[in-house]
């Protein structure tokens, strides 16, 4: 039986492409504009693995995330967070460009995110099983759900 | 001269007249002092033994006309001539002090010579009568002492009259002092007054009016104009004081180009953080919308190459939104300001993004003002700012939850302001309102709520486009009740 995986992103061309990339690969699709529609649906559809997306209205990626872990019915459903924050912060620690150092830049823009990840990455509670930056490459994507699957097996 | 030394000059001057008034003063005093003790010492006790030296003539004078062997006229004489023995030289000291070139010296010097004669006839009549005298004798003595009575009376009558006139003549003497030392002193007063009134407004004006004008030169520099400087010379301390002013004024400036310059870099730091997040987002929808050609092509699925191309155009339309946006955010102030009429742009507006707001749940309500003048605008502009306010109010309704019955709504109005002076363009939604945190933020550029959607700089720029116009927005929101977002642009000219 094919696994099916939900996609929770208020960007249509996300939820698009990850379907179709997921589509052709032999997995199921069901999709979600927010974060309260993808815990309605989660908990509806009991899907094998939730893609959420970080930055989101209407209930935040973190917090749908958080809400997620919470319920009983569906927090052992495995999570990968798509996020463009990752790709910051590295692009920041690596560069510096002549006129204004990433130091400058990274200000409290930056912090803030370093802080979000790091909670993700050490902090205490669940942490989603991946993270995948954006943009998304389709093999990158795939190699990643066939890792998280190999792991829940 | 510096400000302590004219200061210093200043009291100087006062003590001075002061301390003058105060000597003349009391000399005046004294010499007061001496006349009135003179009065006392000398004129009075003259007067007095002068008078007494009368009396006693007086009675000898009665004496000599009793019965002799009257042992009363004995008593008399013997008193009378004690009296005038002990009176003989008083009014010499007074002879002496006057100075009378009226006075017969002479015959008043002689007073006491002529006592003493009257004296000896006494003596000699008295030793005649123990003796037996021929009675002839007795009666030229009494002749001759009678005569030299007369005549001492007369000599005695002027003297007192003399005393008299001396004593009025120092008492007038004694009031001319006083009454010139009255007139110094109250000329001294005005003097001083005069003088502390010509010294206070030199230093006022000397001393006051730089410190007026330091003091409103560091208004205006408190103010925020830091070019101002302060142009005091006045040779002392307050200009070296403004002189400190004015290199605080300039390293004020300084420091706030630096602030100025920083804030700039970090606006730009952070906005260009935020145009790389947009981008990327961009990306996505190229990244996505290719990999679903590529695969379409290889699968020749029809269907799944229309989606994908459709991904990819949208991605075409968010770069050129984001250009757009930029550019509207960093055009210049040219504004192409012709007489519109407001309510049917605003009214296109409604109609435009009536049917996609229905389709989130949100109805659009337009309640015009018929009778808005028309005003000059940017009519391209000015849709901008109007259509993002209201694109962000559904997109506020959007996102909230309605107990039964209500929905989202967002209201539009025109109409006229308090004075009639503005026209205005309100925006109210019944949506999730604005959290104070956010509030602080909603108008920076690049700054945006909505991530994959938007570029974050449609409030800024509608802001800048209404300043533009020298109109105002002004926000009110309550957070789970809704905002209202309120135009007011100038009329009838434009800026």
């Amino acid at each position: 039986m094919s696994k099916r995986i939900l996609i929770v992103d208020d960007d249509n061309t996300v939820r698009e492409y990850l379907s179709t990339v997921l589509a052709e690969n032999g997995y199921k699709t069901i999709c979600a504009e927010d974060g309260k529609e993808g815990l309605f649906k989660a908990i509806e559809h009991k899907p094998d693995l939730i893609v959420l997306d970080v930055m989101m209205p209407n209930k935040s990626g973190i917090g749908t995330f958080k809400a997620l872990k919470k319920d009983s019915r569906v927090k052992d459903i495995p999570v990968i967070m798509l996020t463009s924050i990752q790709q910051v912060i590295d692009d920041g620690k690596n560069t510096t460009s002549d006129n204004l150092t990433f130091e400058e830049l990274k200000g409290p823009l930056l912090g803030k995110m370093e802080k979000l990840v790091e909670y993700f990455r050490d902090g205490g509670v669940a942490r989603p099983e991946r993270f995948v930056d954006k943009p998304i490459e389709p093999d990158e994507f795939l190699a990643v759900v066939e890792s998280v699957f190999l792991d829940a097996a | 001269m510096k400000l302590q030394g004219r200061f210093i000059l200043a009291f100087a001057i006062i003590a001075f007249i002061t301390s003058s008034l105060g000597l003349f003063s009391l000399s005046t005093y004294h010499k007061l002092r001496n006349s009135y003790l003179e009065l006392e010492k000398v004129y009075v006790p003259s007067l007095t033994s002068v008078m007494e030296i009368r009396i006693a003539l007086e009675e000898l004078a009665a004496a000599a006309e009793m019965e002799p062997g009257d042992r009363r006229a004995a008593e008399k004489t013997s008193a009378a001539i004690a009296q005038l023995e002990r009176n003989r030289d008083t009014h010499s000291a007074f002879l002496r002090l006057i100075d009378d070139s009226d006075v017969d010296k002479m015959s008043l010097h002689n007073i006491a010579g002529e006592i003493n004669e009257i004296i000896a006839l006494y003596e000699k009549l008295e030793g005649m009568s123990n003796k037996n005298v021929p009675a002839r004798d007795t009666i030229i003595i009494k002749e001759k002492l009678i005569a030299k009575n007369t005549t001492l009376l007369s000599h005695i009558d002027k003297l007192i009259a003399l005393h008299k006139k001396e004593l009025r003549s120092a008492e007038a003497r004694v009031r001319a002092v006083h009454d010139r030392g009255v007139r110094m002193v109250w000329g001294g007063i005005a003097l001083s007054v005069g003088l502390a009134i010509i010294i206070g407004l030199y230093m006022a004006s000397t001393v006051l009016a730089p410190l007026i004008k330091l003091r409103q030169g560091s208004r205006v520099i408190g103010g925020g104009d830091l070019d101002y400087r302060l142009n005091i010379r006045t040779g002392d301390e307050i200009e070296q004081l403004a002189l400190e002013f004015n290199t605080m004024a300039s390293h004020l400036k300084e420091r706030q180009e630096k602030l100025v310059e920083a804030e700039r870099h970090a606006a730009v730091g952070q906005a260009t953080a935020q145009i790389l997040h947009s981008t990327k987002n961009i990306l996505n929808a190229f990244v996505g919308g290719r990999y679903m050609v590529d695969t379409a092509l290889k699968k020749d699925d029809r269907d799944l190459l229309d989606r994908g191309w459709k991904i990819v155009k949208q991605g075409i339309e968010r770069m050129s939104g984001l250009s757009k946006d930029i550019l509207d955010y960093s055009r210049g102030n040219a504004l192409d300001l012709k007489k519109t009429s407001v309510n049917p742009l605003v009214k296109e507006i409604a109609e435009s993004l009536r049917a996609s707001s229905i389709s989130k749940g949100v109805v659009i309500e337009f309640s015009p003002d018929a009778s808005l003048p028309d005003v000059m605008i940017d009519e391209k502009a000015i849709h901008t700012a109007v259509m993002n306010l209201v694109s962000n109010a559904v997109d506020a309704c959007r996102f909230k939850e309605y107990p039964n019955g209500e929905s989202g709504r967002v209201r539009i109005r025109t109409g006229r302001g308090k004075d009639g002076r503005d026209i205005l363009i309100e925006i109210e939604d019944n949506g999730t309102g604005i959290p104070a945190d956010v509030m602080e933020k909603i108008f920076t550029p690049f700054f945006s709520t909505k991530y994959s959607e938007g570029n974050g700089l449609g409030l800024s720029v509608t802001t800048k486009t209404i300043q533009e116009h020298g109109g105002k927005l002004s926000v009110d929101t309550k957070v789970g009740e809704g905002s209202s977002f309120r135009i007011t642009l100038p009329y009838p000219a434009g800026r």
